[in-house]
């Protein structure tokens, strides 16, 4: 049996998300989302140096880490530290969306097109690309939509962002990034497809408009399958990550999220199952409250 | 417009060197976000930095005309200018010639981080100079120059050793007292721009290499009729 574990690590504001995989011959594999490291706060590179040096990693050999690096979308608070963790960790592939012109972003395709011995390959990826299975889990693109010869939004970049579903047999977590709350009309159709949708992180980690459209509306909100986890990356300086409105609506519907503001690094762990009920069996862990 | 805004701008201008910027130590910094919400108002910008993370040897540094050898282990520099006779980065060139030389030593990377500024400090009216004739808008990718106190007080406030209003408020006093500490660079955007192009189509070069190594590969992709489409197997290159 599998293992599929995500950790939305505390990075302060902004995101960083470490997959680990245990494939049924119990071999390991790891993927990150997003980082948001900076020279001196350095959380992402410490919290998965110490989580490989426990799980008996040998990091002297230099061996290549991670099976992917995803960025969701190139604003700073996802890709600051990803060029580092790159360059400490290697990766056989490192995805992004197709993005609005950006001298950071175009640093970290530099550096990937660059160092072939620290970025295996890279390539920008949308909802037609077929990604592929890494130790029994299936991975899939939801958005953003393949647009030739641009990018899906060029006035806002949160609207680019990778929503990624990581499902292993019948349960599934999806990470949204900034993907903000007017596109999700679209995306929840694709929703009653997701096997055992037992955790989702809030976009733009608990932002008014990861949540609300313009005309109010809480799209992925109304199409969640009840019981399942809402998760958020979530910061309340320098402003408000979740917004008071987006915990209002939560409390109005009983659903307490799980958030790196109060929880510190929170890990969601899966062996694919479902429990007698039908539900998926989940297991939380946070480091402290 | 503050009282002196034009007197200050030509003093600036009588010192070529520094002109329009407000001294010798200002940083570009990239528009990266715009924020206008309720509570918040302020612009993320990022900069780039050099990352060590290993040691190096060698390394001399010169401080008020004295060599001081010493070992480089995990420090971080913002870099502000190309090298030492040129004080923008006014070419795609220059930009492209200070990371690789950065990064051709061994421990060495150019990262970037960033900081968040009040987007009143843009305002052409309150604290925003530029030598454009239009306005020019607050958009992503553009290069503004920000003076250094301006600069360490950002960091200060990202460090979360200050609250919101009071950098909101420093950055008032700053702008009453002091010389103008936020300049649109026209050139250096324009630079920037060029070469994050150029990094772009050199990704789009990478990607059909990647293509046709069989060690390597890309993705396959599904078409709109649901076809399962081989880009290794096909000639085009839709998508980089």
């Amino acid at each position: 049996m599998g293992k599929l574990s995500i950790t939305l690590i505390d990075v302060g504001w902004g995101d960083s998300l470490l997959i680990d995989i245990e494939d049924r011959t119990g071999q390991s594999h790891y993927g990150l989302v997003d980082c948001n490291d900076t020279s001196t706060q350095r959380s992402s590179y410490l919290f998965v140096k110490r989580f490989l040096e426990r799980k008996g990693v040998d990091l002297t050999q230099g061996q290549r880490i991670f099976d992917f690096v995803l960025l969701t979308h190139g604003h700073a608070d996802h890709a600051n530290g990803i060029q580092a963790m790159m360059s400490n960790f290697k990766t056989d592939w490192f995805w992004y969306p197709k993005s609005v012109d950006f001298g950071g972003f175009a640093k970290l395709i530099s550096y990937a097109n660059r160092y072939p011995q620290k970025v295996n390959r890279h390539q920008a990826i949308d909802n037609t690309k077929l990604l592929p299975g890494i130790g029994g889990v299936e991975l899939s693109v939801l958005w953003p939509p393949y647009v030739a010869g641009g990018v899906y939004d060029p006035n806002n970049e949160n609207n680019n962002s990778i929503v990624l579903v990581l499902t292993l047999d019948q349960v599934s977590f999806v990470l949204s990034g900034d993907c903000e709350a007017g596109n999700w009309d679209q995306i929840v159709t694709e929703i009653p497809g997701i096997p055992g949708l037992a955790v989702f992180q809030a976009p733009h980690h608990g932002a008014v408009n990861g949540v609300f459209t313009e005309t109010g509306n809480t799209p992925w909100l109304d199409a969640l399958p009840d019981g399942t986890r809402i998760a958020m990356s979530s910061h309340t300086r320098p402003h408000d990550h979740p917004a008071p409105e987006v915990i209002l609506e939560l409390n109005n519907r009983r659903i307490e999220p799980f958030r790196t503001d109060q929880h510190y690094h929170l890990t969601f762990s899966t062996d694919g199952t479902l429990d007698a009920n039908g539900q998926p069996n989940v297991v939380e862990h946070w480091s402290h409250a | 417009m503050r009282a002196g805004f034009d007197e200050q701008v030509a003093e600036l201008a009588q010192e070529p060197e520094v002109a329009p910027y407000p001294g010798p130590f200002t940083i570009p910094v990239l528009i990266d976000d715009v924020k206008q919400l309720r509570n918040f108002n302020m612009t993320r910008g990022s900069f780039f930095t050099i990352d060590a993370s290993g040691m190096g040897d060698d390394w001399v540094a010169i401080l008020r005309d004295q060599e001081i050898p010493f070992l480089v282990l995990g420090v971080s520099n913002v870099l502000h200018r190309p090298d030492l006779d040129n004080l923008l980065f006014n070419s795609p060139e220059s930009i492209d010639q200070l990371f690789s030389q950065i990064e051709s030593v061994e421990g060495l990377v150019v990262e970037s981080e960033y900081i968040w500024l009040p987007n009143f400090l843009f305002d052409p009216y309150i604290g925003g100079y530029s030598s454009q004739e239009k306005p020019v808008q607050l958009e992503r990718g553009a290069v503004w120059r920000i003076g250094f106190g301006l600069f360490q007080m950002a960091v200060t406030f990202l460090q979360e050793v200050i609250p919101a209003d009071t950098y909101e408020e420093r950055c008032w006093q700053l702008l009453r007292g002091g010389p103008v500490e936020v300049g649109y660079s026209h050139d250096e955007s324009l630079a920037f721009r060029s070469w994050s192009d150029a990094q772009f189509t050199e990704a789009k070069a990478h990607f059909l290499e990647q293509r046709d190594d069989p060690q390597r590969g890309v993705l396959d992709y599904q078409d709109e009729g649901g076809r399962v489409i081989s880009q290794s197997a096909i000639r085009s290159d839709r998508d980089g």
